[in-house]
């Protein structure tokens, strides 16, 4: 059950992030899955670099389809995907590699202490962005706006390519970093990651039917689906 | 004009030399031309629908594994169209991205096909047949198949597909059922699909989950990248890709994938997807 709990806190997290791309970044990001890979096997070198790398492949996916309509920003997003993942096979040479873990016991249970942290920072950012949504900062209103109509949202003068990159950026980085924690103790090949994407593209697709209560529901919905697979 | 022609002169020599080498390079080419039918299927598509599928590998790898169970199931393999044709629901500039995923999603549900103690992660051993007989064949199904898209797109009807592609409202006022016409094109594009698919899995006499991944997904994309969207230069295409893969696969493991990301970012900047937003 406790496992379950944080699958659901991480998926909802991670499917958080492929919305607000869609809807503010105008992209469905077929990079996270290699974005999430990266973040694995770059915590072999160390954990803190994963935020970087992945704030890193963010700006670029920003910079490259800049002003691109949603299918051609989706297809560079499939190729700065695939490009990590070959990139990653040219570096690593061998296909699998077994990550390190640490375990620790969590009320008699046995757990991950990186699968642990990992859920512990998808709540802290679940939490964080609940509470943006249920505040409405004028931050959020102008968030709300770019969603809605980009067009309109530049008429007002909201800068709406600032506010792409900044998801972006803290999508993609928020990917590496959960890919770098909940990989541990796994056998990782450079393809693992488009399994997660998928899941967490599911569940943020069931989260978008919603429209306004996407936000708030994508975690029961990440529970919801946890639990039945 | 001269390029042109060279390029068929080129595509014709690819076809006929192979029939005269050594066994592996038969192989070599027999797969390269299995890739070119599907190329051309894709291509069909794209051109004449204004579709971009990048799940192509739906059609090919379902009739792959139908052929590989049962070599009579290969009969249903028209089918897969309508595998395929629900997703344009999801329009033409969201089309590629619904494809690509359901091919991901299929490519894991492969894994866990098992039908009499056999399957799973292994696959299917599918019938094996002589592989001259097989190349000769797929020779045969890659001319028949291009002259089959050329005579449908010079067609009245096919005049009709490409009305429904540029405006299916306008289409529609002047008479003409964009549905029925798009399940057409979409039939036409996922049988030859198929069929490369049922050559694929004869020529190796194995099917695995892999005929689902994006290697298979992505490629008529990037063969059709390759050869700017022509019919004989993206054949030239799939050739580049297969060889290109195969020589440097030593040096650069797997590849393809290499030039599927250039490919694709290249794609991104140039080519046009989704010719018409317009549906009915």
């Amino acid at each position: 059950m406790i496992s379950l709990f944080f699958s659901a806190l991480i998926y909802a997290s991670l499917a958080l992030c492929v919305l607000l791309s869609y809807r503010v970044a105008k992209v469905v990001n077929l990079s996270f899955g290699s974005i999430f890979t990266l973040g694995g096997y770059l915590s072999v070198f160390g954990l803190f670099i994963t935020p970087i790398f992945g704030a890193w492949i963010g700006l670029l996916l920003h910079i490259g389809s800049k002003r691109m309509d949603a299918s051609k920003a989706t297809i560079f997003s499939l190729g700065i995907a695939i490009a990590i993942e070959e990139a990653l096979r040219i570096l690593f040479r061998v296909e699998n590699i077994l990550l390190d873990s640490r375990i620790f016991y969590f009320f008699g249970y046995k757990l991950v202490f990186e699968h642990f942290l990992a859920s512990m920072i998808s709540a802290t950012f679940l939490i964080l962005f609940l509470a943006f949504e249920l505040k409405k900062p004028f931050s959020r209103l102008k968030l709300k706006v770019i969603e809605e109509d980009i067009e309109n949202a530049e008429l007002y003068g909201i800068d709406a390519e600032k506010a792409r990159a900044i998801v972006l950026v803290i999508s993609s980085a928020f990917f590496c970093s959960i890919g770098g924690l909940y990989l541990s103790g796994r056998v990782i090949s450079p393809t693992i990651g488009w399994l997660y994407m998928i899941f967490s593209l599911f569940i943020a697709t069931i989260a978008n039917v919603f429209r306004e209560k996407a936000y708030i529901l994508i975690l029961p919905i990440s529970f919801g689906v946890c639990w039945l697979v | 004009m001269l390029v042109g022609i060279a390029i068929r002169i080129l595509v014709l020599v690819l076809l006929i030399l192979p029939a005269f080498l050594d066994c592996y390079t038969k192989l070599l080419a027999a797969s390269a031309l299995t890739l070119a039918i599907f190329t051309v299927s894709w291509l069909y598509l794209e051109k004449d629908l204004g579709w971009a599928s990048l799940g192509h590998s739906i059609p090919f790898g379902v009739s792959a594994y139908l052929f590989a169970i049962n070599p009579l199931l290969l009969f249903f393999s028209p089918l897969t169209t309508f595998l395929l044709f629900p997703l344009s629901i999801f329009g033409k500039h969201t089309f590629p991205f619904a494809s690509f995923v359901f091919s991901v999603f299929l490519w894991y549900l492969a894994h866990h096909i098992v039908f009499e103690g056999k399957g799973g992660e292994e696959g299917f051993r599918a019938p094996s047949i002589n592989l001259d007989l097989i190349y000769l064949i797929s020779v045969t199904i890659l001319i028949l198949s291009c002259l089959l898209i050329w005579k449908i797109s010079n067609s009245y009807f096919g005049l009709k597909v490409k009305a429904v592609r540029d405006d299916e409202i306008a289409a529609k006022a002047i008479g003409i059922n964009p549905l029925l016409f798009k399940v057409f094109g979409f039939a036409i594009s996922c049988s030859l699909a198929s069929i490369a698919g049922i050559l694929h899995a004869a020529i190796f006499g194995h099917v695995s989950p892999g005929v689902f991944s994006p290697y298979f997904s992505l490629f008529p994309f990037v063969a059709a990248t390759i050869g700017q969207g022509k019919i004989w230069s993206s054949i030239l295409g799939s050739y580049t890709v297969v060889f290109l893969s195969w020589f440097l696969s030593p040096y650069v493991p797997e590849f393809h994938y290499a030039i599927y990301a250039v490919a694709l970012i290249l794609a991104s900047y140039t080519q046009s997807y989704a010719r018409s937003d317009r549906s009915v």
